[in-house]
C-alpha cells in the first residue's frame, strides 16, 4: 500500500514544518545577525555587512583555533579507525549469544551521558587519578604528570564518544560483505592477514568513510568534552563560540564562527558522501 | 567458513576496556566513603547515594528532563511515523533531497542549533523558554525516530498488507491493523533512542535552559563546578543503569543492531 | 565554565498571544506541557516571585539565611536563586530584555562594568526607592553611575601555604620570585579578578590604567611561574590541598575558608594595596516586579542583612552602618584601605583587555 504522491507530501508535512521553525529559519536568522554589527549583544545597525566574517577570517588567533579544532579531530578520527575496527570486526564475527551484550558494551558511550564519560575521564586522569596512581606505583614515574586539562585529554574523550559510531559504520559494510569472497581467497592460498588486506578491508572501504565522516563531524563540533577535559579558554570551535558569546560579548563574531562552523561540517559531510559513492561500487550499492 | 584471528580479537577486547574505561570508574567511584571520588574506594557506602538522591535541586531537574524528553518523544511518534512511512512507501521527485534534510539536526552541530534558537525566538517575541526547550529537543530527537522506524518500514515484507487490501480493507485500516504493529518494534527502538538523547542533552539545552527548572546534565555540570563530590558519581550510576534497562529492552524487543538500520 | 545554563522565564499568558481555535489547542498543550514541566512555578503563581542569581557554597548558604529566608518571611514573596556565573547571567538579560528571566542579577565587578555601559537593559536605580542606599558607603553606588549598587566586598590579595614559604610575600612583586615556578594560581576570566591582576601587573612595573603595556610584558614573563588558570573558584582548593600550588592571587574568604578546614595558609595583602571586589545589585529595567525587586535590595541593604552575611561569610558590608564582630571584623579590611582602580579608565579597554589575556597570557 503505497501514498499518492500528494499524500506522501502531506505525511510529510509535520517533519519538515518542525525542521522549518526549529532548525531553518533560526540558522537563517543567525546568519542575517552574523551579518549585523552589534556591541555587546544588541545589534547596532540594520545595514547588512561582511565586517564579522572579515574580522574573523583575518584573525590569526580564531584561525589557529579552527586549525587545531581540524588537525585535533582528524587524530580523533584515526584514531577511532584504528580502535574501531577490531570491534566492528569483533560484532561481526561473534557468536549470536553473546551479539546483544557486545552491542551494548560497544554502544555505550552513547547510551550514558557525555557528562557522565566526562566525570569518568576526570577522574582517571586526574593527579591523584587512576593512571598517575598506576604509573606512580609501578615506579615508572616520579612525579605526577598532567593529563588533565591537556589537548591530549580531548583527544582521548572524543575518540570515546566517536567509537561507536564508528565501528557500527564499519560494521555495517563488513555485513554487505559476501563471505565466499574471504572463502575463494583463502581456498586459493591467502593466510589471514592477506585476506584482510586484500579482500575484507577494501570491501568494507564504504563504512569505513561513511565512519569516519560522522566520527569527524562530531569531534569538530564537539563542545562538552573540550571544555570539560582541555586546556583553559577557548580551545575548540564550539567553546570558542561559546567564549564569544558569555565572556567576550562578542555576539557577532560568535555568530560568524558558528555559520562558518557549520559550512564546514556541512561540507565536509557532502564531499565524503560523495566519495563513498564514488568509492563504493558493489559493496555500496543496494543502501537503504 | 569464519577467519579466525586471535590477534584481532586481542585487540579487540583492549579497546573494549577503554570504551567502559570511564564508565566502570564512575559506577565504582560512587560507592566510596570518602567525599572525593576514589578508585578503587577505600570504604565503601551508599552515602552519596542518599545524598544525590535528597537534593532538590537534583530531584527537579530529573524530573524535568524525564518530561521533558517523554513528551518530545511522544510528540515525534506521529510525525516520524508518517514522515518514515512517506519517506520509504512514497514515490515522488525529491525524496532523497528530503530525507537529508529530515536528518539535518544530526549534522548541524548542537552548539549552533542552540545558539540559534536563542537568538532567533528571542528576536522574535517567542518568550515562552519551556516550548523553546521542548521544540529544540523535538527537532534534535526527530532524525533518530525517523532513521529508525525507516529501516523497520524497509524490511517490512508488504504481502501481509497485499493481502488485507485484497480482503477489502481501506488504507487506514490495513496501516492500523497490519502495518503498525509490524513496525512497533522499530518505532519503540526509535522512541527509546529519542528519549534517551534528549535525557542526556547538553549541548543544545545549554543555551535553552531556564532559571525555574533545569534539565539534569545540565543540573550535573553546575553542580561539579562548585562540589567535587561523589554524588555526580552516584547519580551518574543510577543514571547508567536506567539506560542499561532501556538499551536491554530495546535489545529484547527489536534487537539494537537492525534498530539503528544496520 | 562547562554547562552554565542561561535562564529564561516561564510565561503560561504565552497563551494570550495567540488567536483561533486550532492554534489555542496546540499552544494549549504546548503550555500545558510547560506546565507540568514548570509544575512547582504554577503553585507559586499567587505569591510573588523574584529571580535572584549568586554563587554556590559559603556564599548561598550565607545569602539564604541572611537575606532570602527573612525576606519571604517579611513579605511572604518567593525569591528564586539561580547558580552560574555573571557572564552567563549577563548574556540571559541581553537576549531577554524585553522579557527579562532575571528581576534583580548579582554581578561581579567587571561584568557588572559592562553592564553599566548598556542601554535599555538595567534600571537606573531611584536611591528614593532604596533608602537604605543613604548608609551605603558612595564608594559603592558612584562606582556603578548608580545603575546598580554593591551587596558586599572581598578584597583580593595574596594567599599561600604557610608551610611551604620561608616568609610571608610582601609585595605583589614576589609572585614573580622564581622560586614559584610552577606553584602559582592565578583566575582566569570566569573567575572573575582578570582584569585586577593584569591593573596590579601593570601598577608594580611602572604603568597605570592608562598604560598597560608594563603589565603586559610582566604577564608574559610571570607564565612559567604559572600552574593554572583556575576557571571557578573551587579549583584552587584541591590544588592548595595538595600543596600542587603554594601560592596565589585570590579573595581573602575563600583563602580563609581552606584555612579553617586546617590547610596551613596564610593571606596577606601586599604593601601596594589589595584591589576591592564588590558583587552588586542590577534591576532588570523590564521586570514585571519592579516594586518587590526594589524592595528586595532595600532589604539586602539593611544593617541586619549585611551584618549577619558579612559576619557569616567574613566579606565586608557595604552598609556602613554594619558592624563586623570577632573574627569576621579581623579578616575584613575596611573598604577604604583597598586599592582603587581607575574603572571609568579601564571601562573602554574591557573587551580588548580580555581578548588579550585570552590570547596572549592564557594560551
Amino acid at each position: 500500500m503505497n501514498p499518492t504522491r500528494a499524500a506522501a507530501l502531506l505525511l510529510l508535512a509535520p517533519a519538515l514544518l518542525v525542521i522549518a521553525i526549529g532548525l531553518a529559519a533560526p540558522l537563517a536568522w543567525l546568519l542575517r545577525f552574523s551579518l549585523m554589527l552589534s556591541e555587546t549583544g544588541i545589534p547596532v545597525s540594520d545595514a547588512v555587512t561582511p565586517a564579522n566574517y572579515t574580522r574573523l577570517l583575518g584573525d590569526a588567533f580564531h584561525m589557529r583555533v579552527f586549525a587545531k579544532t581540524l588537525g585535533l579531530s582528524l587524530l580523533v578520527t584515526l584514531f577511532a579507525m584504528l580502535l574501531g575496527y577490531p570491534l566492528a570486526h569483533a560484532l561481526w564475527r561473534i557468536s549470536a549469544r553473546w551479539r546483544g551484550v557486545l552491542t551494548i558494551v560497544v554502544l555505550s558511550p552513547l547510551l550514558v551521558s557525555i557528562v557522565v564519560s566526562s566525570y569518568g575521564w576526570l577522574v582517571i586522569l586526574g593527579t591523584n587519578g587512576l593512571v598517575n596512581r598506576a604509573l606512580l606505583g609501578l615506579g615508572l614515574i616520579q612525579a605526577p604528570l598532567k593529563l588533565l586539562y591537556t589537548e591530549g585529554a580531548i583527544v582521548l574523550g572524543l575518540t570515546h564518544i566517536v567509537l561507536p559510531f564508528m565501528a557500527l559504520s564499519i560494521l555495517a559494510a563488513l555485513e554487505r560483505i559476501d563471505p565466499r569472497f574471504a572463502e575463494a581467497a583463502a581456498v586459493l592460498g591467502a593466510g589471514r592477514w592477506s585476506v584482510l588486506r586484500h579482500v575484507t578491508l577494501p570491501l568494507a572501504l564504504p563504512g569505513l568513510i561513511a565512519g569516519t565522516t560522522l566520527a569527524f563531524s562530531i569531534a569538530m563540533s564537539a563542545y562538552v568534552t573540550p571544555a570539560v577535559l582541555g586546556p583553559s579558554g577557548p580551545n575548540f570551535i564550539a567553546t570558542t563560540i561559546y567564549n564569544e558569546f558569555v565572556t567576550l560579548f562578542d555576539w557577532g563574531l560568535g555568530a560568524a564562527m558558528a555559520i562558518c562552523l557549520l559550512v564546514l561540517g556541512l561540507g565536509l559531510v557532502f564531499a565524503f558522501l560523495r566519495l563513498v559513492y564514488r568509492v563504493g561500487g558493489v559493496a555500496a550499492a543496494g543502501r537503504a | 567458513m569464519s577467519t579466525r584471528n586471535p590477534l584481532l580479537w586481542f585487540v579487540a577486547a583492549l579497546v573494549l576496556c577503554f570504551v567502559l574505561a570511564p564508565i566502570v570508574v564512575v559506577i565504582v567511584a560512587s560507592f566510596t566513603q570518602a567525599s572525593v571520588p576514589e578508585f578503587p574506594p577505600s570504604q565503601w557506602s551508599l552515602r552519596w547515594y542518599a545524598h544525590a538522591l535528597s537534593q532538590p535541586v537534583f530531584r527537579a531537574a530529573a524530573w524535568n528532563s524525564a518530561v521533558l524528553a517523554a513528551i518530545a518523544t511522544l510528540i515525534n511518534i506521529p510525525i516520524a511515523l508518517m514522515a518514515a512511512f512517506a519517506l520509504v512507501r512514497g514515490r515522488f521527485p525529491g525524496r532523497e533531497a528530503i530525507q537529508t534534510v529530515l536528518l539535518a539536526p544530526l549534522i548541524v552541530p548542537a552548539v549552533v542549533t542552540g545558539i540559534a534558537i536563542l537568538l532567533a525566538f528571542s528576536a522574535a517575541g517567542w518568550r515562552d523558554a519551556m516550548s523553546r526547550l521542548l521544540l529544540a529537543h523535538v527537532v534534535i530527537t526527530l532524525p533518530y525516530m525517523v532513521r529508525t522506524i525507516m529501516a523497520s518500514l524497509a524490511r517490512l515484507d508488504p504481502v501481509a498488507e497485499e493481502a488485507a487490501m485484497t480482503l477489502g480493507a481501506s488504507p487506514l485500516r490495513c496501516f492500523l491493523h497490519v502495518t503498525l504493529p509490524l513496525v512497533m518494534p522499530g518505532l519503540i527502538a526509535g522512541a527509546v533512542f529519542a528519549f534517551i538523547v534528549s535525557f542526556d542533552n547538553v549541548s543544545v539545552s545549554l543555551f535553552l535552559t531556564s532559571a525555574r527548572t533545569s534539565t539534569l546534565p545540565i543540573a550535573v555540570l553546575g553542580y561539579v563546578e562548585y562540589n567535587i563530590d561523589p554524588s555526580i558519581a552516584a547519580l551518574s550510576t543510577l543514571l547508567i543503569g536506567a539506560s542499561l534497562i532501556a538499551a536491554l529492552l530495546v535489545e529484547r524487543v527489536v534487537g539494537l543492531r537492525r534498530a539503528l538500520g544496520s | 565554565m562547562i554547562g552554565k545554563t542561561l535562564e529564561m522565564s516561564m510565561r503560561i499568558d504565552h497563551l494570550n498571544a495567540t488567536r483561533g481555535l486550532g492554534r489555542r489547542r496546540l499552544m494549549g498543550a504546548s503550555a500545558a506541557a510547560g506546565a507540568a514541566i514548570g509544575a512547582p512555578a504554577i503553585l507559586r503563581a499567587q505569591a510573588k516571585t523574584l529571580v535572584t542569581t549568586g554563587y554556590g557554597g559559603l556564599h548561598e548558604k550565607w545569602f539564604r539565611t541572611a537575606v532570602i529566608e527573612p525576606f519571604e518571611k517579611q513579605t511572604g514573596a518567593k525569591i528564586q536563586f539561580k547558580y552560574g556565573a555573571a557572564g552567563e547571567w549577563l548574556t540571559s538579560s541581553i537576549a531577554n530584555k524585553e522579557y527579562p528571566e532575571i528581576d534583580v542579577p548579582m554581578l561581579s565587578l567587571p561584568v557588572a562594568m559592562r553592564a553599566i555601559t548598556l542601554e535599555g537593559i538595567f534600571l537606573d536605580l531611584d536611591p528614593a526607592r532604596i533608602p537604605n542606599t543613604a548608609d551605603v558607603d558612595p564608594m559603592f553606588f558612584d562606582l556603578y553611575r548608580r545603575r546598580a549598587v554593591g551587596f558586599n566586598y572581598g578584597d583580593f590579595g595574596i594567599c599561600y601555604r604557610s608551610d611551604k614559604l620561608a616568609a610571608a610575600p610582601g609585595s605583589w612583586r614576589d609572585l614573580w620570585d622564581p622560586a614559584h615556578v610552577g606553584k602559582l594560581l592565578l583566575p582566569d576570566i570566569t573567575a572573575g579578578a582578570v582584569l585586577e591582576v593584569i591593573v596590579i601587573a601593570a601598577l608594580v612595573h611602572g604603568g597605570s590604567e592608562a598604560n598597560l603595556e608594563p603589565g603586559w610584558a610582566a604577564l608574559k614573563q610571570l607564565k612559567p611561574n604559572v600552574l593554572r588558570f583556575f576557571k571557578n573558584n573551587t579549583e584552587p582548593v584541591g590544588l592548595y590541598e595538595r600543596a600542587e600550588a603554594q601560592i596565589g592571587a585570590w579573595f581573602s574568604a575563600r583563602t580563609y575558608a581552606i584555612q579553617d578546614s586546617g590547610v596551613p595558609m596564610g593571606y596577606v595583602i601586599p604593601r601596594e594595596g589589595a584591589p576591592v571586589g564588590v558583587l552588586s545589585f542590577h534591576i532588570a529595567r523590564n521586570t514585571k516586579v519592579r516594586d518587590l525587586a526594589y524592595e528586595f535590595v532595600n532589604f539586602a541593604l539593611s544593617k541586619e542583612a549585611q551584618e549577619s552575611f558579612g559576619n557569616g561569610v567574613e566579606y565586608g558590608p557595604c552598609n556602613v552602618k554594619a558592624e563586623l564582630k570577632g573574627r569576621a571584623r579581623e579578616r575584613v579590611p575596611p573598604a577604604n584601605r583597598l586599592m582603587r582602580i581607575d574603572w571609568p579608565k579601564l571601562q573602554p579597554q574591557i573587551a580588548a583587555m580580555q581578548q588579550r589575556w585570552q590570547r596572549e597570557i592564557v594560551a
